[in-house]
């Protein structure tokens, strides 16, 4: 290979990923901006990118009580509901690979019909049993009915990232007689991890933006982030600094958990496991 | 007792999606034989609504519109995802922080998405008229019924392209060192060894990712009705927002609920073709 | 009706001071009631009352509060839920609250108003107009019970850029409708663009239909508007009058309206239209009444350059027309407190506690409130007097029909092929057949 063809090679992925950064803020900085302009500059013609910024936005969103108890309620909630989904996965699609499921195929599928369904029609039927079995408005009760999403989602890509595999390791694992459970999270685990927090990530991020069932399963205990973001929304009145500066607020603990848990993926951590 | 093991490690996920899914869906079907509006009425009319619904135009044109949005939302996202991810698998430097800015746009909620969207394409005092006022560009875009569908497809694009991003790239990553390494010492380039070997080897994914993006887009319901909500006309009414109206606009629930069935019954349909067609469902 | 009324209590000096008599606040101390609401200027006045209400009373109070399309939602599975959570709810008096009538869903209200134990004898509801009254009675006609008491109410009215007005239009504001469409249209083409001659609603949403009934009141004039068919239908359900000559002059004056806005018009609901207007960069905005408090905040690029005026009539000199819309509170039939929800719903629509929380949405529904200082002095007096004068001739948008919200869409529908260059006579017969069709 040329040395010049070597360094196009080099170079390529990083224009790249400029120009796709450059797409990707654009939106997410006029959030920003927004967030930081007082009420006069917010909307003008045309629209002001030179301006005085104020932190007022922040300040009157950091200072809402009730915001900051949607926070904690979606940490909690999205915690749980990531334990949940990702434990469960994990071993509903290891137990899919390994063993022989009569039913299989049409337990897949009907994963997708439960991934397929649109929240509103969850509100309705789950509500009264929600009210009658205590779990209506908690953030367990919330956290299990998102599993009716992000779980066949879970279960399907971690039996993708299972299969991925390769033979050697299964054949291994077997011959081993290791017990299930250990193969499992021994051996398993260690080579899905990126799978896994791919996985996690993106649980996280449709149960902390979900909304539909949000409304529908909680009243006052459990309200989300979303709930405590719309209330910027008024009647015959916007509080767009107020509604951006939450959202903008709201980005940060999902940004850190991806930033954390991507740390644990470096490329070339596989190489480790393939040894017999 | 190795076959009744694999019963074990499934039960939990088959007894919470039960839970979650079975009763809703029965729900959903049962009520879809009568005039259910969410009151006192409540006859039981068997297949009307079907028939009613099947026989509307204006309900084809919601089935069309929504699977115009789907397919090229989809083969956008697939496509631009899986060639990003490519990309930035390469990459060594930064790659934690670049591959965070990178699903940014997933991190915005559905509704906050809406009223930015619309911020930045408002003709008055958006970001993207003006800009584009400069090259002499100009559209109504979420005003005009000829421009409304692509430029929500285009806000689609932006927001869920990280979805396919972060998958192909961790399936990428999981990909063995030392299969590429022997490959770049018998002189393989780059794009042949993208092309022979880690494509191949994520087939699975990519499989899998056509499918949740698909059934994503074909539910799409946040970004329609924050933005145009089904308009101008009905050029932007998808499924979801369609029969969101008929439920909670109208209080026609049982009308509601059999779009719904209808709706699933093609979907479901569509994904059995496709999982022939591929060959690999889930062996 | 409504005009003589009004004419009479601009003569009523104040009345009311000071508290109830004998009547005992404190009957249901110490419960605990949740109030389910939406984030709304009455709530914001409510807030400020509310330390005085669990003084007085002895009952705590949960507010649960949020965006209004969240709230529509989650009001309707509360008033559903098998175990009650709301003990007070926003009532949007409209078909929505009839609806819930309809389903047994609201607890009537006179066996609390009318019994001296439960009601202070200084309440009188007769105090509110009856015309408002009207709309929370259901079936309607003798023999009705009240479900809710009105909290607010806002009428359509037309919103002015002092400014703009002065630098395009020469200081006049237009004296007759289609003048303010033509001088709307006159600002846009003279600032090349730069500011917009009207912002409207212009989103395909059925909620558009109060603020269009506002204009199309305004060309359906002195003509009575009858009850529960309201002017769309001429004489029972089955005769949809869409193509009525008065009805296509107003909905094509509101299609013109939109014209005179900017080409993106279709994507504009309320909150663009009003941002775009408070943002100074539309001479004109019609919508309710209740936009005012937010365009005057302290903060807002409008403040102290808006101003007020009703509906401009069809003929010059001649009598303007609108319609008004109203939220009140209501008791969820499931409530599992329901004295002491009474008794909040009670102090916060009384006369010593509406003027407080109405200054804070200029939309006071007792007709003592506006001749109350507490009220009027902190609303901009431009403000006032426009509301006041449409208020004369104000009739409620209203129609009491099951699924209304379906026909009100196609209302909308009809108005945007108007403004895509269909006539309105077309596109009101094609809205006739529609609405036949709806009714089977």
């Amino acid at each position: 290979m040329t040395n010049r063809k070597r360094i196009k090679e080099l170079i390529l992925p990083y224009i790249v990923s400029i120009i796709a950064i450059i797409l990707t803020l654009i939106p997410i900085y006029w959030l920003l901006i927004t967030s930081l302009k007082k009420k006069k500059d917010s909307f003008t013609r045309p629209p002001k990118f030179i301006f005085e910024p104020t932190f007022e936005n922040f300040i009157k969103v950091w200072n809402n009580d009730f915001y900051a108890q949607t926070i904690f309620n979606s940490l909690l909630i999205t915690l749980i509901g990531i334990i949940i989904s990702i434990f469960i996965a994990l071993l509903c699609a290891y137990g899919l690979k390994r063993y022989k499921i009569k039913f299989k195929s049409a337990f897949m599928k009907w994963l997708l019909v439960a991934y397929m369904l649109p929240e509103f029609l969850f509100v309705l039927p789950m509500y009264s049993i929600y009210q009658s079995l205590g779990i209506y408005d908690t953030h367990f009760g919330l956290a299990l009915m998102y599993q009716v999403h992000v779980l066949p989602f879970s279960i399907w890509m971690l039996r993708s990232f299972f299969d991925e595999i390769p033979s050697e390791i299964d054949d291994a694992a077997l011959i081993d007689g290791c017990r299930p459970l250990t193969t499992l999270f021994k051996i398993y685990v260690p080579i899905v991890i990126p799978g896994i927090v791919a996985t996690s990530v993106l649980n996280a991020i449709w149960m902390w933006n979900e909304l539909a069932i949000a409304i529908g399963l909680t009243f006052s205990e459990a309200h989300p982030v979303t709930l405590g973001i719309s209330q910027f929304r008024g009647y015959a009145s916007i509080d767009w600094g107020g509604m951006t500066a939450s959202s903008v607020i709201a980005l940060v603990p999902l940004i850190l958990f991806s930033l954390f848990a991507q740390k644990h993926i470096v490329k070339g951590l596989t190489l480790g496991s393939v040894k017999a | 007792m190795s076959r009744h093991i694999g019963y074990l490690f499934i039960a939990p996920a088959f007894v919470i999606l039960f839970f979650t899914s079975i009763y809703p869906v029965a729900f959903s079907f049962y009520f879809s034989f009568f005039d259910w509006n969410w009151g006192n009425q409540e006859n039981f009319i068997g297949l009307d609504n079907y028939l009613f619904l099947l026989t509307d135009p204006e309900f084809w044109t919601v089935i069309y519109n929504t699977f115009v949005f789907a397919s090229v939302s989809c083969f956008l996202e697939v496509t631009i995802g899986i060639i990003l991810a490519i990309f930035v698998d390469r990459i060594v430097f930064c790659s934690t922080v670049i591959r965070t800015i990178l699903i940014l746009p997933l991190m915005v909620s559905g509704i906050i998405v809406s009223m930015i969207s619309k911020i930045m394409f408002n003709n008055l005092f958006g970001v993207i008229p003006y800009g584009l006022k400069q090259i002499d560009i100009r559209s109504s875009f979420f005003g005009s019924t000829e421009a409304a569908m692509p430029t929500l497809i285009g806000v689609d694009v932006w927001w869920q392209t990280s979805f396919v991003f972060i998958i192909i790239l961790a399936a990428l990553q999981g990909i063995p060192n030392d299969t590429v390494e022997a490959a770049k010492i018998d002189g393989a380039s780059e794009w042949d060894i993208t092309r022979f070997i880690r494509l191949p080897l994520i087939k699975p994914i990519i499989f899998l990712v056509i499918i949740f993006r698909s059934i994503d887009t074909l539910k799409i319901f946040d970004l329609v009705w924050g933005i145009t909500g089904g308009g101008p006309g009905i050029s932007t009414e998808v499924v979801q927002t369609y029969s969101y109206r008929m439920a909670f606009g109208f209080l026609e629930m049982s009308k509601s609920m059999t779009v719904m069935v209808i709706f699933s019954m093609v979907v479901f349909t569509l994904i059995l073709i496709y999982s022939k067609f591929e060959g690999k469902s889930d062996e | 009706m409504l005009s003589k009324l009004f004419s009479i209590f601009f003569s009523i000096s104040l009345l009311f001071v000071g508290s109830a008599s004998a009547f005992d606040w404190k009957a249901h101390s110490g419960k605990t009631i949740t109030f389910l609401m939406s984030e709304h200027p009455v709530l914001k006045g409510i807030r400020s009352v509310l330390p005085d209400f669990e003084r007085d009373t002895g009952i705590k109070v949960k507010v649960n509060a949020m965006a209004e399309d969240v709230y529509f939602d989650k009001m309707e599975v509360a008033l559903r839920s098998g175990k009650g959570v709301a003990d007070v709810h926003f009532c949007p008096m409209d078909s929505t609250a009839f609806n819930q009538y309809l389903a047994g869903l609201l607890e009537p209200l006179d066996q609390f108003i009318f019994d001296s134990n439960q009601t202070s004898s200084s309440y009188d509801i007769a105090d509110f107009p009856d015309g408002f009254l009207q709309s929370t009675r259901f079936p309607g006609g003798p023999g009705s019970n009240h479900y809710c008491i009105p909290a607010s109410f806002e009428s359509y009215i037309l919103f002015y850029n002092k400014n703009h007005v002065n630098k395009y239009l020469g200081g006049k504001v237009p004296e007759t409708f289609d003048d303010l469409i033509f001088a709307a249209n006159k600002v846009k083409k003279m600032s090349n663009g730069d500011v917009m001659g009207m912002v409207v609603r212009g989103k395909r949403t059925d909620t558009a239909i109060d603020t269009i009934t506002g204009v199309v009141y305004n060309s359906w004039g002195s003509r009575s508007v009858n009850y529960p068919q309201n002017i769309w239908f001429e004489d029972g359900w089955q005769s949809p009058q869409m193509d009525h000559p008065a009805i296509q002059r107003g909905l094509a004056q509101y299609a013109g309206l939109m014209s005179a806005g900017p080409d993106d018009i279709k994507a504009y609901d309320w909150n663009e239209a009003g941002t775009a207007f408070q943002q100074n960069l539309s001479a004109f905005f019609v919508d309710a009444s209740l936009f005012g408090p937010w365009f005057e905040e302290a903060d807002s690029p409008s403040k102290g350059n808006v101003g007020y005026a009703v509906l401009p009539p069809q003929v010059k000199g001649g009598k303007s027309y609108t319609a008004h819309w109203q939220w009140g509170l209501g008791m969820p039939a499931n409530a599992p407190e329901k004295g002491a929800a009474w008794y909040f719903i009670q102090y916060m629509t009384n006369k010593m506690n509406e003027p407080k929380i109405g200054a804070f949405h200029g939309g006071a529904a007792r007709m003592s409130t506006w001749s109350n200082n507490v009220y009027t002095k902190t609303l901009n007096p431009d403000y006032v007097s426009a509301t006041l004068e449409s208020m004369k001739t104000t009739r409620s948008s209203v129609v009491m029909k099951e699924g209304w919200s379906k026909y009100a869409l196609e209302i909308v529908d009809t108005i945007h092929r108007i403004h895509g260059g269909e006539a309105a006579l077309q596109s009101g017969q094609k809205a006739n057949s529609k609405f036949l069709n709806y009714n089977k």
